[in-house]
């Protein structure tokens, strides 16, 4: 990975788990239905069935894998999965966070239902996939860069120009999230990790057991400077005929925006 | 403190005599950022909105020259005709509510429906707008608009956020302090 992915991927950590884990939500009691065709004779895949909108599963949310924000380790309370009415112990299963499934090595012990926690802010970095995630959705966007020499002897100031792009479904709902996220970086730094061992989900979704926590020698933490937010209206969005006179109005992706501005900078020694 | 007071007000003018420089840079990025991206079908593309563009800019600059205590600050475009904040000027027109939508980025599939298509007023009261794909077909037969019309091309883009914070200042910096100087020696 290089240095503008490991930025990148600290910035969605913390947004993730720090600002936006008061809208970490649970659904209880959740039916888990067998999917044969994923499954084999050494993996018994159950996938939850979930009736909420938006899908827990839907792209860039999923179910939550730490406790607490700074955990290195994988959750031990955001997932219960049940046999009936008993708890199945975690030893006896794996998770795919992404797609919302449980996987058993065999079919000896046979669940039923799952409660977990999920995201309810779907957070993703291309613009091309608000429109697959469905509102409410946080688009990261990190931009230019600017090197710049600070002091005597070498090392250098690395600046970022960022942005999050906010998709509400309600006026409200973009207005929290909009000062959320403000206050959650102004004035504020991150930690900027190495990730040397990757993320901490896998390709398949369940969780990195190499997983481990490491800053960089001779790197500042990532800085947040020159915050601002600003409401998006598109003009061409908004100077839409009113619903009940002209059209059969459908919810608009685009009605309820803002974005937040930044500038992102570390210090770099020699 | 008077003294102060009459250099920023001959600051504040040569700001003024200059501002078609920071209108030519904007200019550049409308150019490169915007125009290779259209539809070159597109009645309503936005390189036939340039000179209206260029004369807003040119507007709201000089519109938004304000002196502050340590110095000028310069305010670049109309908030309110570009779609920043809540509300949205009734004052603006097509042009710029084309140029407006594709500066904040719209994500999804949309048809663009121009005043043409709508039989309302054209010039500065235009009245189009954006249609999601599927609204749009639906609506197209109740109102006689074409049903194969394309896609605007500017559905899914992302935006210059940084359009005007970006803007590169320098030749109208070096100018401004020059003539700035110049006043100063008189």
């Amino acid at each position: 990975m290089k240095k503008f992915r490991k930025e990148d991927l600290s910035i969605h950590h913390y947004i993730r788990f720090h600002i936006l884990n008061e809208y970490i939500e649970t659904e209880s009691d959740v039916p888990l239905e067998f999917l044969e065709s994923v499954s084999s004779s050494n993996s018994y895949v159950y996938q939850a069935s979930s009736d909420m909108y938006p899908q827990p599963t839907d792209l860039g949310r999923g179910w939550v894998y730490i406790d607490n924000y700074g955990d290195t380790t994988e959750q031990q309370n955001a997932i219960t999965v049940y046999d009936n009415s008993s708890i199945i112990s975690g030893s006896n299963y794996l998770i795919d966070y992404v797609d919302g499934r449980v996987i058993f090595s065999n079919n000896l012990i046979v669940p039923t239902s799952v409660t977990y926690k999920y995201f309810y802010i779907s957070l993703v970095n291309e613009w091309e996939d608000v429109e697959a995630a469905g509102v409410p959705v946080v688009v990261i966007q990190l931009e230019s860069f600017f090197k710049e020499g600070f002091q005597l002897g070498g090392g250098k100031r690395v600046s970022r120009r960022g942005h999050f792009h906010i998709f509400a479904s309600n006026r409200a709902e973009r207005d929290d999230l909009m000062e959320l996220l403000y206050d959650g970086i102004y004035e504020k730094c991150c930690p900027n990790q190495v990730w040397p061992k990757g993320s901490m989900l896998d390709w398949d979704g369940t969780f990195n057991s190499d997983y481990v926590f490491e800053l960089p020698q001779h790197n500042s933490n990532l800085h947040f400077r020159n915050v601002s937010a600003t409401q998006i209206n598109p003009p061409l969005v908004a100077s839409r005929p009113s619903t009940t006179t002209e059209m059969s109005m459908l919810t608009d992706l685009n009605k309820y925006r803002a974005r937040i501005d930044f500038n992102l900078f570390h210090w770099e020694e020699v | 403190m008077y003294k102060n007071k009459n250099l920023m007000l001959i600051l504040k003018q040569v700001v003024e005599q200059e501002i078609d420089l920071i209108v030519q840079s904007l200019m550049e990025r409308f150019d490169e950022e915007i125009v290779p991206y259209e539809d070159e079908e597109d009645p309503a593309r936005p390189s036939l909105c340039k000179e209206e563009f260029k004369i807003f800019l040119k507007r709201s600059l000089k519109q938004n020259i304000k002196i502050k205590e340590d110095g000028i600050e310069i305010e670049a475009g109309d908030k309110e005709s570009l779609g920043l904040g809540e509300a949205l000027s009734k004052e603006t027109t097509d042009c710029i509510k084309i140029i407006g939508t594709i500066l904040q980025g719209i994500s999804g599939n949309y048809i663009l429906v121009t005043s043409d298509m709508t039989g309302g007023p054209e010039g500065r009261f235009g009245g189009a707008f954006l249609l999601p794909l599927d609204e749009y077909k639906r609506e197209a037969y109740r109102k006689g608009w074409d049903p194969d019309k394309p896609l605007w091309k500017f559905s899914n883009f992302q935006g210059i956020p940084d359009f005007f914070s970006g803007a590169n200042l320098d030749v109208f910096m070096k100018a401004v302090i020059k003539k700035f100087g110049e006043e100063l020696k008189r």
